[in-house]
């Protein structure tokens, strides 16, 4: 009991920090999407429901709502298949330095600010004069684009970035699963005839059932957050709002045309939906804690 | 007991940290000290005025000159400039028009984006010595947008007009001996000529009029040069007009002749760039453009590039243009009487000619058009004067959001194969008069 308050007392600045910081904003901004807000004036008229309304009628919210959808389930999808893919390679590698270096490498992009990547990705490899890509198509004797015009062209090259930019920590995470997995059913699998990829489809990968739960809980809300990348490849949602995703139009009502009223209504529904599908994510994929 | 201690530490540390955070601190006086570039003892004394504008080195460098005559011409407030990246600064605005203490007590601000914060009641009305000369001495499109309910609530500082001039490559002209248009017709016949196309893009280009800024506002000059008007008497838009549409006709074929392309409109830059890069002979840009090529690209007026007319599209002069560059102040702001007091300063003849001419701006008053300072300060813009009185405001719009939409549907009727020009330009004006016209009555 005596331990229970002094557990208790120590947390206080924390639930405190977590309280004002977290918490308060997210019922604040609840509250917010029910007035025509603005923080410059001095009266802040009540709405109601408005914005609700004006947002299940905004074609632009139905497409960022598509768009985002679109770019979590592939991102997610490649970031799992390939970071399992790569953190499989890695654990079969013969010495503990060779894991290292390679996790080390693939990590290396995790550390780098995404807005300083994504602008060298936008000028460095998708830029029109001497982007990398440009140059390519120069090379194989076919003219060069204008990949800001491009529409899923576009959204794939955001993918592809967010991918390189992203797969570092998952492959950590999936790299420490898979050596977490006892070694004897692996060997209790070779001796019965199981050839490598058998045994990693039906033994390894699902007795790491929590890890692949954590990873893919974890990234897919990540994912559905993402914003950086967007606001330096497409700042203004790309060709015909083809790559708005919920983020980056909820930054674009609220300071390009400063109505915060209605950005926290979408706030509060891009919040909704990752809650939701975080529920059912956590409901799929109930995972088996121990290995017995 | 040893990690009860570092518990016990780590946690008071964490609300030493946090409450360090959250507490409040007399940043101005903060400011003042670090930021200040002629603090002296008399000084101290002083209230000091936070100015802030964006990041633009031949502005800024006039702002900084602006308040050190200020701050020398009285004893009772200090001006100090603080410049953002323009980026951010729309943002920063909003944030500082809420904040009493910590936020500007003078603000640059651009007319495209004033509507945001005219349509609040954050900004402070203008004086009425100031209001009397705004409607005696400054052009009408200067003033537009700061106008509310028949009251004021910003003082201009330019002409803002994109359309008119341009920036040329004397070298690239030199060395193929080549002369600058006089006509629109030879401005096209060498456009074609010199351009060089691979694909979508173009490697040399030859007239340059397509970026976020450019397009819209020489698309509003050739209809109103055709004798055409886009703006209705109830302030909605038609660009459906037979001279709306063979405007965009004589745009859309600049593109598919391969003379200029679709990249600065992408990329959000100006086509100026490619002129001082070298990869472009000619851009329609406003004037603010040739400080950028003295000062960001170090090149030399007259030997590297000039600033030239844009040959008239149609038979009578005509152009349509936005509020430019103007101050506003907080209505919050704790010392009111002296930003305005520095708003008219700067506001006289003598130190906003001094302003436009460092910053290659054209003067907002009508008093100026013939001022010989700024002639000979700027003799290779002298030729817009002329053209300024032809000049009618573009509308009660939000002209970013206006822009947003017209170049959207001008790069879809880039990539389609038979556009219907017609029906494109009827849907984008009814577009932009329901959506982005200012909320509130300006009279």
């Amino acid at each position: 009991m005596k331990n229970n308050k002094f557990v208790a007392m120590v947390l206080i600045p924390s639930f405190l920090f977590l309280f004002i910081f977290s918490i308060f904003p997210l019922f604040y901004g609840l509250g917010i999407s029910l007035f025509d807000y603005n923080p410059s004036n001095s009266v802040q008229p009540f709405l109601g429901l408005a914005n609700y309304k004006k947002m299940f009628q905004d074609e632009i919210f139905y497409k960022s709502v598509k768009n985002t959808l679109i770019f979590c389930i592939v991102a997610v999808t490649g970031n799992i298949v390939i970071t399992l893919f790569l953190a499989e390679i890695i654990s079969v590698l013969p010495s503990k330095g060779m894991k290292t270096f390679f996790r080390m490498i693939l990590f290396i992009p995790c550390i780098a600010p995404m807005v300083g990547t994504a602008l060298i990705w936008k000028y460095g490899i998708i830029g029109t004069r001497g982007g990398l890509l440009n140059e390519i198509l120069k090379a194989l004797g076919k003219a060069p684009k204008n990949w800001g015009l491009t529409t899923w062209q576009m959204m794939l090259i955001i993918i592809i970035f967010t991918l390189w930019a992203d797969i570092g920590y998952n492959v950590v995470l999936f790299t420490a699963g898979i050596e977490g997995v006892p070694g004897e059913f692996d060997e209790a699998a070779k001796i019965d005839g199981a050839g490598p990829v058998r045994r990693f489809l039906s033994i390894r990968l699902p007795l790491m059932g929590r890890t692949f739960a954590f990873v893919a809980i974890m990234t897919m809300a990540n994912y559905f957050q993402m914003f950086a990348q967007f606001r330096v490849f497409v700042p203004g949602g790309g060709q015909n709002d083809s790559a708005m995703v919920l983020t980056n139009y909820i930054y674009r009502t609220s300071f390009t045309q400063f109505n915060m009223g209605y950005a926290s209504c979408i706030a509060t529904a891009l919040f909704l939906i990752v809650f939701a599908v975080a529920m059912v994510q956590n409901r799929m994929m109930r995972a088996d804690w121990s290995y017995e | 007991m040893k990690k009860r201690i570092v518990s016990v530490f780590l946690a008071l540390a964490m609300t030493a940290v946090f409450l360090a955070g959250c507490g409040s601190s007399d940043s101005k006086d903060t400011k003042k000290e670090e930021t200040s570039d002629n603090s002296s003892a008399s000084s101290e004394e002083k209230i000091t005025l936070n100015f802030w504008c964006h990041q633009n080195e031949a502005w800024v460098v006039s702002y900084k000159k602006m308040a050190e005559k200020f701050n020398q011409s009285q004893d009772k407030y200090e001006v100090v400039v603080q410049d953002y990246p323009f980026s951010a600064y729309s943002e920063k605005i909003q944030t500082s028009l809420t904040s009493a203490k910590d936020g500007a007590d003078i603000l640059a601000v651009w007319g495209g984006m004033a509507p945001d914060f005219i349509k609040t009641d954050a900004l402070a009305e203008v004086p009425a010595d100031l209001v009397a000369e705004l409607e005696s001495d400054y052009m009408e499109p200067t003033l537009g947008i700061y106008q509310k309910d028949g009251k004021y609530y910003g003082v201009p500082m330019e002409y803002n007009l994109e359309y008119g001039g341009m920036i040329v490559n004397k070298k690239l002209f030199d060395e193929n001996n080549l002369s600058y248009p006089q006509t629109w017709e030879e401005l096209r016949s060498l456009s074609k000529q010199v351009s060089v196309a691979n694909g979508e893009i173009v490697e040399t280009k030859g007239f340059e009029m397509i970026d976020g800024d450019a397009l819209f506002c020489n698309y509003l000059a050739m209809i109103l040069q055709q004798g055409g008007q886009y703006l209705n008497e109830d302030n909605s838009v038609n660009f459906a007009t037979p001279e709306g549409i063979k405007a965009m006709e004589e745009i859309l074929s600049m593109v598919k002749d391969g003379e200029c392309d679709l990249e600065h409109l992408t990329a959000g830059d100006y086509c100026y760039n490619d002129v001082y890069q070298g990869i472009g002979y000619m851009a329609s840009v406003g004037s603010w453009a040739i400080s950028d090529g003295l000062e960001g690209y170090q090149l030399t007026y007259g030997e590297d590039f000039e600033y030239i007319p844009v040959p008239q599209y149609g038979e009578q002069m005509g152009f349509a243009s936005e509020t430019g560059w103007g101050i506003i102040v907080p209505e919050v702001g704790e010392n009111k009487e002296g930003a305005w007091e520095f708003v008219k300063f700067f506001s006289e003849p003598e130190n906003l000619v001094e302003h436009n001419i460092a910053c290659a701006q054209l003067p907002p008053r009508k008093s100026l058009l013939d001022n010989e300072t700024y002639k000979e300060g700027l003799p290779q813009v002298a030729f817009l004067l002329d053209i300024l009185p032809e000049g009618q405001w573009m509308g009660p719009y939000n002209t970013s959001d206006m822009r947003t939409r017209f170049n959207q549907m001008f790069i879809n009727l880039c990539q389609t194969e038979n556009p219907d020009i017609e029906a494109a330009l009827a849907e984008v004006s009814q577009s932009i008069s329901s959506e982005c016209q200012i909320g509130y009555s300006m009279k």
